[in-house]
């Protein structure tokens, strides 16, 4: 029967922007006005993309140029007394007041002081130095590292603060180091990456001391950067090795990977602002190019599945998960360390239980901590329930089977467990259930030999279907009672296969295969379909794997590894959200918890 | 995904918008060459920007002589100002 959304349509919103998970998320790349002198390695000052100042740089010859920005064109204003590159500045000043220092032509603690109008020789450095960090406002300045110019490698970890008249020394650096991005204020600041050679090490000041603190995600040096404290920065460009386009914002714990500059550049400069906007200047060689970045505070959340009219590009568009962009990420350890746990439910509502030394007790995950819940009532005839089938969700679930062979089945209501219909055919190691606790099914496993009998559930009891192609063991599976796959496992003592079986809801025909041949592996996907699926971990025999696969509905892709390798699982969730928990590390067992996160990006559909 | 191949000169603001890096792949690369995310709004920024469409080849071949070119460049420089900077390595394009 067709229902009031098949007769009547439903509304599209209209947006002016797309939705984003974040504001920073949100943040995009676009050209700004063109420099008049195109150079590398100068300084930057502003506090917004609309107003900043550079000065000096690499023309290639050293340069004394001041240009000034007004949001659409750059103005030559007077130059430098002193021309230089590498030269830092206070990058928190404006158009108004400013100061740069430091440089190379030769190696220089030349300090100027820009009024609005001039350049006005201050008070010197200590400590010569060129590339050095650019931190602060005029009268409050910092400068940390650099290349001093001379001995090899010559990097320092000289830390100095400006008063408004003189510079003094601070403590220093933990690791001397050239060309850092970041930034900040005299009193709140960041140094991230640098020269010394080429690192990913950041340090955090305080007002006070350096303390090392979360590394990049890979070395980077030679690029621009804004930062407004030691817990709010944005980093863009630089050398990695090799110019690179990416942008990482810094939250005071975490770097995460923003939208690219457009173009991979070395020797920019930040300037302007904040981490919310901010300007990208210049770069290697001689680039007169700059982008603005902006990440819009006022945005729509986004959720899979949207579909919206952005006016702004007249498009009709739908989000949806760029599963190849996923990646796992650490989760909070289970409370017990084995493998052949089970498992059902979401990233953030998960129900995991039973395993060897576990017994039948279970517990529930809401994306940071595992809580006791009531334990299963069915044992016997060992005292474990492991390696049995989990199905559905932690308000409406299944754990079906067990070591060894078992028959029972147990559903759970959110509260409690109850014991209902057995199984026709008692079986371990028939990996996750697919489906739903009222429309579930058990693909394979081993009853008194390994068997590919497949039984489906329809919320009251099991019946015998069509069986696999082949006798399967702790395969992966993914999707539900009309449309599922049997992800490889194991088709004989020892063995292992890269064979899938998709099931279109009467029988099963073997399709695309998984690159990497695994049995105990985990798996997640829609509890609908098979149109999508994940397939991670596992055993490889001999060893296990850290190996991730995502199928598309055509064909199985490599995507992110997991951090560690394991075998016999306990996993839940989708192919956009996952989770993976504890298992066999041979030697040894974890309880460590994986996250899957794949983002979700927009998607375009065309206008007619 | 799919690409297109382009030389385009950017003339600065607006040359790209925020929108636009949102509604299609945009990437530049040395010789005023954009690779460009296939889509109809990758299409309707070629057009806007006057971009001259070429072959993947074809801009493979210009980024190449501008990196061999920055090369010389950098080979040419003193130890002193080499040791600033990495020597250009070439790359394929997507």
């Amino acid at each position: 029967m067709a229902d009031y959304k098949g007769i009547k349509g439903f509304k599209v919103q209209s947006l002016t922007s797309d939705p984003a998970a974040s504001q920073m998320a949100g943040g995009t790349w676009s050209a700004g006005g063109a420099l008049n002198t195109g150079r590398s390695a100068l300084g930057g000052s502003g506090t917004s993309p609309t107003t900043p100042i550079v000065m000096g740089g690499a023309a290639p010859a050293n340069s004394a140029t001041t240009e000034t920005y007004n949001g659409t064109s750059w103005t030559e204003v007077n130059d430098l007394n002193t021309a230089r590159h590498g030269n830092a500045s206070a990058q928190q000043g404006s158009q108004s007041a400013t100061l740069t220092f430091g440089g190379h032509g030769p190696t220089t603690g030349i300090t100027e002081s820009w009024n609005g109008t001039s350049w006005t020789e201050v008070n010197d450095m200590s400590t010569s130095r060129r590339k050095s960090l650019s931190v602060g406002i005029q009268g409050a300045a910092l400068t940390a590292g650099g290349h001093t110019g001379s001995g090899s490698p010559g990097a320092t970890v000289n830390t100095e603060t400006w008063n408004g008249t003189s510079w003094s020394e601070a403590n220093n650096l933990n690791q001397s180091r050239e060309s850092m991005l970041g930034g900040g204020l005299q009193s709140s600041a960041i140094a991230a990456g640098g020269d010394n050679p080429d690192n990913a090490l950041v340090e955090s000041w305080n007002g006070t001391s350096w303390t090392e603190t979360t590394d990049l995600p890979a070395q980077r040096t030679q690029g621009g950067g804004t930062a407004t404290s030691n817990t709010a920065a944005l980093i863009f460009g630089g050398s990695g090795p090799g110019s690179t386009a990416a942008a990482l914002a810094w939250n005071g714990s975490t770097w995460t990977e923003v939208a690219d500059l457009s173009t991979g550049i070395d020797g920019n400069t930040g300037s302007s602002g904040s981490t919310t906007a901010a300007l990208s200047v210049g770069g290697s060689p001689v680039v007169t190019a700059t982008e603005e970045w902006s990440a819009p505070a006022a945005f729509k959340p986004i959720y899979q599945g949207q579909v919206y009219y952005n006016t702004t590009s007249n498009a009709l568009k739908l989000t949806t998960k760029s599963i190849s962009a996923g990646a796992w990420a650490s989760g909070t350890d289970y409370p017990t360390a084995a493998n052949g746990f089970s498992g059902f439910g979401t990233q953030t509502a998960a129900m995991v239980g039973a395993g060897p030394t576990a017994g039948t007790a279970t517990y529930t995950y809401d994306g940071s901590t595992w809580s006791a819940q009531p334990a299963m009532n069915n044992a016997s005839p060992s005292t474990a329930r492991n390696y049995c089938s989990g199905i559905g969700t932690t308000t409406a679930g299944l754990f079906v089977g067990g070591e060894p062979a078992q028959a029972f089945t147990e559903d759970w209501n959110g509260t409690s467990w109850t014991e209902v219909a057995d199984l026709n055919t008692g079986r371990t190691f028939a990996g996750n259930g697919i489906g739903t606790s009222t429309a579930g099914m058990v693909v394979g496993g081993y009853a008194s030999d390994l068997t590919a009998v497949v039984e489906e559930w329809n919320g009251t009891s099991w019946t015998e279907t069509a069986d696999l192609g082949a006798v399967r063991q702790g395969p992966g599976s993914s999707g539900g009672t009309t449309s599922a796959v049997c992800i490889s496992g194991g088709d004989g003592p020892g063995s292992i296969t890269v064979d899938c079986y998709f099931w279109d809801g009467t029988s099963w025909t073997e399709g695309a295969n998984v690159n990497t041949a695994r049995k105990f592996q985990g798996s997640s996907g829609p509890a609908s379909n098979d149109t999508v699926a994940l397939t991670f971990g596992g055993d490889i025999e001999p060893g296990k794997t850290v190996n991730t696969e995502f199928y598309n509905g055509t064909s199985w892709t490599e995507v992110n590894n997991l951090a560690q390798k394991r075998r016999s699982y306990a996993r839940a969730g989708t192919t956009g959200l996952g989770l993976y928990t504890t298992g066999d590390t041979h030697p040894g067992v974890t309880a460590v918890t994986e996250e899957w996160t794949a983002p979700i990006a927009n998607e375009t559909i065309t206008v007619s | 995904m799919a690409y297109k191949y382009c030389t385009a000169t950017n003339w600065g603001k607006d040359f790209f918008t925020h929108q636009e890096r949102r509604d299609f792949y945009l990437r530049g690369h040395p010789g005023q060459v954009w690779v460009v995310g296939d889509n109809h709004f990758g299409d309707s920024w070629i057009g806007k920007v006057s971009g001259v469409s070429k072959t993947q080849a074809e801009a493979q071949a210009i980024v190449d002589g501008e990196i061999e070119a920055a090369q010389t460049a950098y080979d040419a420089l003193s130890a002193e100002e080499q040791a600033e900077r990495s020597r250009p390595v070439k790359y394929n394009l997507p």
